[in-house]
Order: structure tokens, then C-alpha cells, then sequence
């Protein structure tokens, strides 16, 4: 009998340690393709950073290109109709020039790149203007739209410039970017996931802002849509977001292209960008 | 989500559970006991078993640990098990919808998780047809939500758990009205005790444990094979059977059945069992009929709680192979039948022990309690009295039939050591294999005579003559020899009615007393006894008589005599054989009413002399004379013979 337990017992063991694996979970399959959620809150930044919801370049992109040569079309929605704008801005920044109080950097001096083509156009020149404080502080220059410019999609768009040797930087406009979800002037809660649908020709990045006192506006999250033409941003996302506030959702449907120039006042990578860029103004509850 | 009851009407922790599919009222030991915890009761005593199995199909990884159960039978009447099931859990991920961009972890998921690690089953056998159960099920519900938070100026991934643990009661009945029948009926989740909620998000994620009903019901086709079907008010239920092959092997198939399934017969249990004496391995193969419903991934917007009615056994269980060891310990043998009632005839004649062997002493009724039919013998003991057992006939029993067996006994010289009357208990015993142990045993007790003890009977009183006796060969032959010259004088043919009478003449002239037969009627003295004391009564006399005469070769018989109008008139006396032809009858007496003719034991008809032993002392003339005129009066002119009073009783 002592024989056959110890063929039992060692049988258990073998029974044991044969199973060894955790049971198999339910494999759940979701049908859209989820989202890509990443943070754009900048820490305590004194720097003075254009507004997204026009230039349709982050922040942290601005900071880390030397200058910015941008032409969009803009197209907002506040609930009370959709404007269309056309947008173009250029700017290098001189970083040998910083514009600082003490031992604090608000910005830093605009290169004057003399007289600036867009596509044959000239921009117009005009004093970049750091913010300190409440005040602005003139600090070399910076280029605006062409006087009469209106973005027309699929143009290839070049920058010209005599003074720093005929920098040409061609690229080429997407097409209008409509946004059906969420439409402007909308109340969204966050109690519940949202979905955004819209129509592109590409690949979009939509940024979400908090509208804040003299019109600006503080990129909160960016998402990027693993799909095309729609996506689900789940309410525990959302409720990151303050409630009971005023939140820009701006699709931003871009071509870029960086594009390495050497100036005397400038070295660098420059980021050289067409994009179509569509806000949805709306209400987070 | 509509709600809906969580129904344990299946336990997939057990092979055979899942081969028979409608496992509930076949229950026989702690395998699959949640299935209906009254069938705990056919635990013999410990059982330990280990279950372990290997889902098949998408994401099949190898061998998971399903299972532990032990198992106790006390008291006759009570069982109790324990069941560890680590693998009676689904777990299901809703997938990370949302990466967080530039760090670790990024995804951020939902996780859902039921167990129902922990059942306690009890069992009480309320009688040969009622059992009643009990069982207790631990389940744990669990949610890990990852949360996404802002920290500064980046997101972060914390868990926030959400936990209920309740414990869920089970009743169950079981009814055997017939060896072919087993009828059960089981309520489920009866009484509730949760502790721990949901936030109002994942409500729909909780698991109902409303009450409800399971009925089912198994029935014997033949000794070897059962079929069994049950149902519930889940609208769910079950199809299967049992055959068992040789005692040894088993095969079993189940279909499974739902209203919530597609299609409606929507799996296929099989299984194999190998019994080897107290171990047994089991085998089976669980199979969906819609593989693709069943293959462990589903859509997360089709992931639906309330389908869930089984943790073991619901639409998101994958096909399998389980295989289980069970092994019983300590009084481990099956009982196949059981002893009902011993009766004892009467008392043990330590004269008459011989007799015992062939003719019964008792009787032992044995009942058949398997479900196959079986041979039995039964065995008779009582210690220091016999040298071993004394088994039975092979008696057939058929399942739940029982038999009467008669109970013989072969003592040893012991008992005639028995002086006087006692009782000793006495083990029957019935086993239903030839070399296992026995089955079920019952104490008796029995009432030992004394050696001396006689029951009244005639065909008894002859079991106290001893020719063989040292004592009646030595003084038959000192008689004998001291009277040679008279034989040599004698004719042949009247040999033994000389040495019969010489005998007797002899014996007489040496008597000290005769006693009054109504002062001892149930007490007789060995023939040694009597020629010691040189006295006794006439039984006495009668049997010391008939042992000097055989241990001569001389037959003898005794005539029992029961007046139906005076039975206080009973008594015996001796008859003995001349040898003598009838047609030499003469040579004996002139009249024909002093003798009687009658077949000896070779079968010839011969003279006999009757000899009245009660008048002895008077010599052996008066004997036989009065001998002869009470039978010639009883048998001749009464017809008690043939009327069935008198009896005449070959001693040898």
C-alpha cells in the first residue's frame, strides 16, 4: 500500500507541476483602432509661443526648431458658423539674442531675414513682440501673410529669401480638412467617451486647448488616431480635462518638411509647414 | 445588460463531470460535488483528487492547474469536502483604447475578473433513499481600471481596484426511490452574502446570483450503463451517460444544451476513467459545436457579464482536455453489499457440531447496494470455537435485491470443551470479492451449550453416541473377551443378538442408579460419562447402549416416541440389528411381536430387537419384552409410524 500512494502522490505532482500555466483570459477585440494621447502641458514656460489653433505647430515643436515658416487655412467653428481664413507666419529666432529680465527668458529676437517671398508674395514685416508680463517687448522682426494671400489646397508653396542666399523651400498644400464631431458650440461631458469623425486626405493630429482669458488658447492633449476618419477619445481621458470650460478641439491636418539653414544670424533646422487646420470650439462639462 | 442568475448546474472541475455533461444525480463521490452536493455522501472516507487541463484552440498556452478537492466521509452519515478551483476564473481585458505617448506603461486598459476559488460542500445521508447537501462558493469579482492622471506635466497610469466578495448557498436533494432511479433536486444561490460594490460605471460587469432551480434525474439501463438528463430554470441543461466497462473502465458522454448558446445543442462532453482499486485517472474532451463563439476572443462591445451563468462553463470558455487523479484513502473499498439482518435458529449443541457445518445455524439477509449485480458468500465466525470462517454458497445478487443466506459453521474440539451453557459473540461477515475485504460485518451473539446440553430432539441425541469412544472399544472388548468360549459354543447367525444382549446384561449388572429421565431431560452423559458413573437416566442408558453395541458393529436406532395425546409421555428407546433374516425369526422367539423387521444400513431386511431402557435394571429380558409390546402397541396396533408420531432414527 506505502507503494501505491507514493505512485499517487507523485502522480499529483506531475499533474501540478505539469500545470503550470494561468488560466487563458478572454481575449476582448475592439473594433476601432484607439488613440494616441500624449500630454502637452508645459511646465512653467515663460516663453511667448504663437497660438496653436492658428499655426497649427506645437509648442514643444516650436521650441525645438530655430524658426517656423507656416501657411495655413484656417477654419473655425464657434457654433455660430464656420469662418475660413487664410494664415501665413515666418520667424527665426536669433538665439544669440534672448530677451531677458533677471535670470528669467521670455523669448528671443527675431532675425531680420530682409524681404520674404511666399510663393512670389512678399510678407509682411513687422516687429515680433515678446510678452512679459502684461507688456510686449519689440524684439527684432517677424513675417506675416502677404497682403491678399488665400491658401488654396494643393499649391506647392516656396519661401524666398535674397538676404540669407535664396532659401527655397517648396511644399505643397493639403486639401481642406471638414470636421463633423464635435461640431462647434457643442456641449460635450466628460462622463461619457466622445467621438470624433472628420474628413481628410491624411493622416490628422488633433489638439485639444482650454481657451483662456485674453484669447489664448493652452494646449492640454494631443491625439493622434490610430484609424482614419474617426476615433474614440474615452471619457477617462476627458476627465483630465477641467470641466465647465471653453476647449478648443484643433484637427490639424499638416505637411511639413525641416529644412537645415546657415545665416549669419541664423544656424539651424527650420520647420517649413502647409497645413489645413479646423477648430471645433466647444463646452466640456 | 439584462440581468441574469449565476446557475452552477455544471462543474467542470472534474473529467467526469464533464463527459457526463448531466453529471447532478450521478454524483457518487467529491468529484464535481458542486454539481449536487448531496451525492458527497458516496465518499467511503478520504478522497483527495488534483485536476488539471489544456484549453485548446486560439491562445492555447499548455496545461493550467484547475483544481484540488478533498474529501471526508464521518459518522456513517456526513461527508464534507473542500474545493480548490484556481482555475474556475475568467478574466477578460478590455485592450488599451488609448495609448499615453512617451512613456511607460502606455496602455490603458480594464480588466475584469470572476473566481470562484473556494467551495465547501456538506452532505448528510438522511437514509437508504434520502441524502441532503450542502455547499458553500466563494466568488471574487474584480475590476483593475487603469486611470489616467495628470502629474505636473505628464499623464500617469494609476490602478484603481474594484472588489465583491460574496459567498453564495447551495441546497441540494437526492432522492433514490429505486436501485435504478437517482432523482435530484438542487436550489441555487439561496442565500447571499456580499461584501464590496461596484461603482455605478461597471454595474453591468457584476455577476446576478438570483435563486433558482435545477431538477434532474439518472436512470440505470442495465448494471453498467446509466443515463442521466437535467435542466433548469435557466433554460439550460444537459444530456449524457455512464458505462462501466469490466468495474474497471468508464466511458462517458454528454451533450450540452442553452437557450443562450448557437446552436441549441452547443457542446459535446467525452470522457474515459480508469479505476485501478482506491485510484482513479479521468480523461475528457470538451467540444463546441460553434468553435468560432468559442474561442476565447470576442468583440469588447459584444463581451455581454450576463451571458456569463458559469464560471467554468459559459459562452467565452474555450474547448479542452481535462485531466484529473483521484485517489481514496483509509476505509476506501466500496461497499457492494451490506448485511441487513442476522437470525440465529437457536443455540449451538457442542454433541451436535458436526451437523452445523451442512445444515444452517441461521440465516444473513444481504442486501445488493451497488448499482451491478454481484456474487456473495457470506462467512460465520465465533473465535477460539473455530479454526477459521465459515463461508457460504456464492449466493447472485441482483442490485438492489437482497437474499437470504443460510449460515453454516465447522468448529473445532474446542467446543466440546463447553461445559456449560454461554454466549460468544459471533462476526458474520459478506464480501462480494473474492480476495478484498469483506463488504459490511454484523455482530451476533450466539448461545453456546454445554457439551451435555441436549435439545430433545431424537435425530440430536444420536450425535452422543460414541463408538469410537477409548472407552466404550475398551470395555466392549474387556466384555467380549471374557465371554469367548460362550460365542465359540454360539450359532453364527446369532452372534449379534448374543453380543448384544451380553452387552447389555453386563452393563446392567454393574449399574449403581438410574435416574428419573424428567429430572434431566435435557442433559445426556456421554457413553464414557455413563460407564465412569456406572449410572443415568434412560437417555443416558439408551445412548451408552447404542455405542457399546456399534462399537461392535452392531446397528442400532433410536425410536422416538410422541404420544399426540400425552405428549408429556415422549420418550426413546433402542432398537438393535441381529443380522438375523426374517425367515429365521423363530430362532429369536417363537413370537413374531418380539422383534421387528426392518432395513439395516446395507438395505436388508433384518430382525431388530427393541429394548426399553427405562426397565433395564430389570434386566434385559423385561427390556425387551416391554420394548416390544410398546411398539407392537405404537406401530402396530396406534399406527404411530405412519401417523407420523413415532420416528425411528438410524443411528449408524
Amino acid at each position: 500500500m506505502p507503494n501505491r500512494r507514493l505512485f499517487f502522490i507523485c502522480s499529483c505532482f506531475l499533474v501540478l507541476l505539469a500545470a503550470c500555466e494561468p488560466p487563458a483570459e478572454v481575449q476582448l477585440i475592439k473594433e476601432d483602432n484607439g488613440v494616441e494621447v500624449t500630454s502637452l502641458v508645459l511646465g512653467d514656460t515663460t516663453f511667448a509661443l504663437s497660438q496653436i489653433d492658428t499655426n497649427g505647430v506645437l509648442p514643444r515643436e516650436e521650441l525645438a526648431f530655430s524658426g517656423t515658416f507656416v501657411v495655413n487655412n484656417v477654419q473655425h467653428d464657434d457654433g455660430q458658423g464656420v469662418r475660413v481664413a487664410s494664415f501665413a507666419r515666418a520667424i527665426v529666432m536669433d538665439r544669440n539674442k534672448p530677451v531677458q529680465i533677471g535670470d528669467r527668458t521670455f523669448g528671443y529676437h527675431g532675425a531680420d531675414l530682409g524681404s520674404l517671398y511666399l510663393s512670389g508674395n512678399p510678407m509682411v514685416r513687422r516687429e515680433h513682440r515678446v510678452p512679459v508680463s502684461d507688456l510686449t517687448v519689440a524684439a527684432g522682426f517677424e513675417y506675416g501673410k502677404p497682403e491678399g494671400l488665400v491658401y488654396e489646397p494643393s499649391r506647392t508653396y516656396i519661401w524666398t529669401a535674397d538676404s540669407i542666399g535664396g532659401i527655397g523651400v517648396p511644399v505643397d498644400a493639403p486639401g481642406l480638412l471638414m470636421v463633423q464631431s464635435p461640431i462647434g458650440g457643442s456641449t460635450i461631458s466628460s462622463d461619457a467617451d466622445l467621438e470624433l469623425r472628420w474628413t481628410s486626405e491624411g493622416d490628422v493630429v488633433i489638439v485639444i486647448s482650454m481657451f483662456q482669458r485674453f484669447a489664448k488658447v493652452r494646449p492640454m492633449l494631443q491625439i493622434k488616431p490610430r484609424g482614419h476618419g474617426s476615433a474614440v477619445v474615452p471619457a477617462k481621458v476627458l476627465q483630465l480635462l477641467p470641466r465647465d470650460h471653453l476647449y478648443f478641439f484643433t484637427f490639424i491636418q499638416a505637411n511639413r518638411r525641416e529644412v537645415s539653414v546657415t545665416h549669419p544670424f541664423l544656424t539651424g533646422i527650420v520647420l517649413v509647414q502647409a497645413a489645413s487646420v479646423y477648430n471645433s470650439v466647444v463646452v466640456l462639462r | 445588460m439584462g440581468a441574469r442568475e449565476v446557475a452552477y448546474c455544471q462543474s467542470l472541475v472534474s473529467p467526469r463531470a464533464t463527459g457526463v455533461a448531466a453529471f447532478g444525480p450521478i454524483v457518487s463521490d467529491s468529484r464535481g460535488f458542486v454539481a449536487n452536493p448531496a451525492g458527497l455522501i458516496g465518499i467511503r472516507d478520504w478522497e483527495f483528487s488534483a485536476v488539471t487541463y489544456f484549453p485548446t484552440g486560439g491562445g492555447a498556452s499548455g496545461f493550467v492547474f484547475h483544481g484540488l478537492t478533498l474529501g471526508k466521509k464521518f459518522l456513517e452519515r456526513h461527508a464534507v469536502a473542500l474545493q480548490f478551483s484556481d482555475g474556475t476564473s475568467l478574466e477578460s481585458v478590455f485592450p488599451g483604447q488609448v495609448i499615453i505617448g512617451g512613456q511607460e506603461p502606455t496602455s490603458v486598459e480594464t480588466r475584469v475578473s470572476y473566481s470562484e476559488k473556494i467551495s465547501l460542500g456538506y452532505a448528510y445521508d438522511a437514509s437508504s433513499e434520502f441524502s441532503l447537501g450542502a455547499v458553500a462558493r466563494f466568488r471574487n469579482e474584480k475590476i483593475t481600471d487603469t486611470q489616467v492622471q495628470f502629474m505636473d506635466t505628464v499623464i500617469i497610469l494609476p490602478e484603481v481596484i474594484h472588489v465583491i466578495d460574496s459567498w453564495s448557498i447551495d441546497l441540494g436533494l437526492r432522492w433514490k426511490p429505486t436501485s435504478q432511479w437517482s432523482l435530484q433536486l438542487v436550489g441555487r444561490n439561496l442565500a447571499n452574502v456580499d461584501q464590496g460594490s461596484f461603482p455605478e460605471t461597471f454595474q453591468s460587469f457584476r455577476l446576478e446570483r438570483g435563486e433558482h432551480v435545477t431538477l434532474a434525474a439518472a436512470y440505470r439501463l442495465s448494471p453498467s450503463i446509466v443515463v442521466a438528463g437535467e435542466g433548469n430554470t435557466q433554460e439550460s441543461g444537459a444530456l449524457g451517460s455512464e458505462w462501466i466497462l469490466e468495474e474497471r473502465y468508464a466511458l462517458r458522454s454528454g451533450l450540452y444544451l442553452s437557450n443562450d448558446e448557437r446552436p441549441f445543442v452547443y457542446a459535446l462532453g467525452l470522457g474515459l476513467g480508469w479505476t485501478y482499486e482506491f485510484f482513479d485517472v479521468d480523461i475528457s474532451y470538451l467540444h463546441f459545436f460553434n468553435a468560432t463563439a468559442h474561442s476565447g476572443e470576442v468583440l469588447a462591445n459584444d463581451f455581454n457579464p450576463s451571458l456569463i451563468t458559469n464560471l467554468d462553463l459559459n459562452p467565452y470558455t474555450r474547448a479542452r482536455f481535462s485531466l484529473s487523479v483521484n485517489a481514496r484513502f483509509g476505509n476506501v473499498q466500496e461497499s457492494l453489499a451490506r448485511i441487513e439482518n442476522v437470525e440465529m435458529y437457536g443455540g449451538i449443541y457442542p454433541s451436535s457440531h458436526e451437523v452445523s457445518a451442512y445444515r444452517p445455524i441461521g440465516k444473513a439477509v444481504v442486501v445488493n447496494v451497488s448499482p451491478k449485480p454481484i456474487h456473495v458468500r457470506v462467512a460465520f465466525f465465533i473465535e477460539n470455537l473455530m479454526d477459521a470462517p465459515t463461508e457460504s454458497q456464492r449466493m447472485f445478487i441482483s442490485p438492489g435485491e437482497e437474499v437470504e443466506v443460510p449460515l453454516t459453521a465447522v468448529f473445532n474440539e474446542e467446543i466440546k470443551n463447553v461445559s456449560q451453557a454461554m454466549i460468544r459473540d459471533a462476526t458474520v461477515s459478506v464480501k462480494a470479492s473474492p480476495t478484498g475485504p469483506a463488504d459490511d460485518q454484523y455482530q451476533t451473539r450466539v448461545v453456546i451449550h454445554g457439551k451435555n446440553d441436549w435439545d430433545g430432539q431424537a435425530e440430536s441425541l444420536r450425535y452422543f453416541v460414541t463408538p469410537d469412544d477409548s472407552a466404550v472399544i475398551r470395555y466392549t472388548r474387556s466384555v467380549l473377551l471374557s465371554s469367548r468360549d460362550a460365542f465359540s459354543n454360539s450359532s453364527t447367525e446369532l452372534e449379534a443378538f448374543h453380543k448384544a444382549k451380553l452387552l447389555i446384561e453386563t452393563f446392567v449388572g454393574k449399574l449403581v442408579y438410574v435416574n428419573d429421565p424428567k429430572q434431566s431431560s435435557d442433559f445426556v452423559q456421554y457413553p464414557s460419562e455413563t460407564l465412569a458413573l456406572r449410572g443415568g437416566d434412560c437417555d443416558d442408558l439408551t445412548v451408552c447402549f447404542s455405542s457399546l453395541l456399534n462399537s461392535v458393529g452392531i446397528s442400532t436406532a433410536l425410536v422416538d416416541v410422541v404420544p399426540p395425546d400425552a405428549p408429556e409421555k415422549s420418550h426413546i428407546y433402542l432398537l438393535f440389528d441381529t443380522g438375523l433374516p426374517p425367515q429365521y425369526g423363530a430362532r429369536i422367539s417363537e413370537n413374531p411381536k418380539r422383534y421387528i423387521v426392518r432395513r439395516n444400513p446395507k438395505g436388508e431386511e433384518t430382525i431388530w430387537i427393541p429394548v426399553e431402557t427405562t426397565v433395564i435394571a430389570e434386566g434385559f429380558e423385561k427390556a425387551w419384552r416391554t420394548g416390544a409390546e410398546e411398539y407392537f402397541d405404537d406401530v402396530e396396533v396406534k399406527l404411530g409410524l405412519l401417523k407420523g408420531w413415532v420416528r425411528i432414527v438410524d443411528v449408524y
